[in-house]
């Protein structure tokens, strides 16, 4: 763990209000921010525990739990919303067996709402480990999963 | 110093002085929830919202947290907006903590329509999220043992990880400061609990009767504390057995004699403890 976290650390040493940078780091480095990660930022920083937790808590792109391997983010803002994305994430939701949040028993896939990917003109969009899909039908959501099934078979 | 005008009353005060001290200063009245003294402002219960006049620019702020900054502000404390903006105010607390008795009392007082509220939650939260308790565990205790987590509607105060955590030493002064009363504390077999914070914590013994007084670790900082200000270690009696010693100790002295009701000196105000040096002077 220390291995992995403290070059991190060390990048922004002495730069205490890099903290959303440095656990963006680490989440993308564990997949989630797991929480003797956080304990080591705490220490080597001198910021307190709860203050980093209050962030992890608070922006969206922090995980506290493990992610899957592939991320797909469903955008339920405006645009997609009034375009069906709803569709889209129950479709989604169903075929993988999770609920918005969660990721499948085999790590392979977590599932997640997002409230908007900036990308409006294309919705509704649907995003897999940052590869954006625009325009989507509930089916073609479906259809796209099948790709990274096969690319993995 | 700059001089600005509240309810029509000038008072001259350093720039930077928050319109809560100014009034106060002034002895105008003005309702809190989440301020403190000894605590940096937060303006979060927004209770004390007052109506503020930049010359002819007006607007309704907190008191709490808004420096005063220049000569020729005016502000009024009690406009028929103001306290439309804090009865809406009170409403979505009450919205969130239906059973909070100081929120209850105050829709009373200031006669708010609750027969329209609409439950945000469960009606049983109590937190209004005021922050004296991530205020006081940060800047008096030191101790960040808590914070505001999550958001929106999820936003609470907790503990990292929402977990037991070693930081939390059971002073409690989350508990003395919360408003509602949201955070109890509670000894259960000799130990400290605080079950908001997951905290479960021993207990320190009277040395005489062998009770429980104050959480272990809490003691130890305690000394260590007091040791490094020069105070001398005190041994460890509970409150009952603190009192049966000074009373033994004052039983050598002889037995104040008081003189008859009407030679008590003229009532004192509520607020002050009544003195009894004085009353045995009055004898």
């Amino acid at each position: 763990m220390r291995k992995q976290v403290d070059p991190i650390i060390d990048r922004y040493r002495g730069d205490r209000t890099a903290i959303v940078a440095i656990l963006h780091e680490i989440n993308a480095a564990f997949r989630y921010l797991p929480r003797e990660a956080l304990e080591r930022v705490s220490e080597q920083l001198s910021i307190p525990l709860s203050h980093l937790y209050s962030a992890a808590t608070f922006y969206r792109s922090f995980d506290l739990e493990p992610c899957g391997e592939h991320e797909i983010q469903v955008c339920l803002g405006t645009a997609c919303h009034v375009r069906g994305s709803e569709l889209i994430l129950d479709a989604l939701s169903r075929r993988l067996g999770i609920k918005p949040g969660e990721t499948t028993a085999d790590s392979k896939y977590t599932l997640k709402r997002v409230n908007c990917l900036g990308a409006c003109a294309l919705g509704p969009l649907v995003s897999i480990d940052r590869d954006y899909h625009g325009h989507l039908t509930a089916h073609q959501a479906e259809r796209l999963l099948e790709a990274y099934e096969d690319e993995d078979a | 110093m700059i001089e600005v005008k509240i309810d029509g009353q000038r008072v001259a005060v350093a720039a930077g002085t928050t319109i809560l001290a100014a009034a106060r200063r002034l002895g105008l009245e003005i309702p809190t929830l989440c301020h403190h003294e000894a605590l940096e402002p937060f303006g979060a219960c927004r209770l004390c919202l007052v109506a503020l006049d930049e010359g002819g620019r007006q607007s309704i702020v907190a008191a709490c947290n808004y420096p005063l900054e220049r000569s020729g502000l005016s502000v009024e404390t009690g406009t028929p907006a103001v306290w439309q903006a804090r009865k809406m105010s009170l409403k979505l607390l009450l919205a969130r903590c239906p059973g909070v008795k100081v929120l209850q009392d105050l829709a009373r007082q200031w006669r708010v329509d609750t027969a329209d509220l609409l439950l945000t939650g469960d009606g049983e939260e109590e937190c209004i999220l005021c922050g004296l308790c991530v205020r006081v565990c940060r800047e008096v205790i030191g101790k960040n043992a808590i914070s505001f987590v999550y958001r929106g509607a999820e936003r609470k105060v907790s503990t990292p990880f929402d977990a037991e955590t070693d930081l939390c030493l059971g002073c409690a002064a989350c508990a003395y400061l919360c408003p509602t009363g949201a955070i109890k504390v509670r000894e259960e077999a000799g130990r400290l609990l605080i079950d908001r914070w997951h905290s479960d914590l021993e207990q320190a013994l009277c040395s005489e009767c062998g009770r429980p007084v104050v959480p272990a670790e809490l003691l130890v900082q305690m000394r260590e504390k007091a040791a490094e200000e020069g105070v001398p270690g005190e041994e460890l009696l509970c409150l009952r057995c603190r009192r049966m010693r000074a009373a033994a100790a004052a039983t050598a002295l002889p037995v104040p004699q008081y003189g008859p009701a009407d030679s008590f000196p003229a009532r004192r105000s509520s607020r002050e403890e009544p003195d009894v040096n004085q009353a045995r002077k009055g004898k």
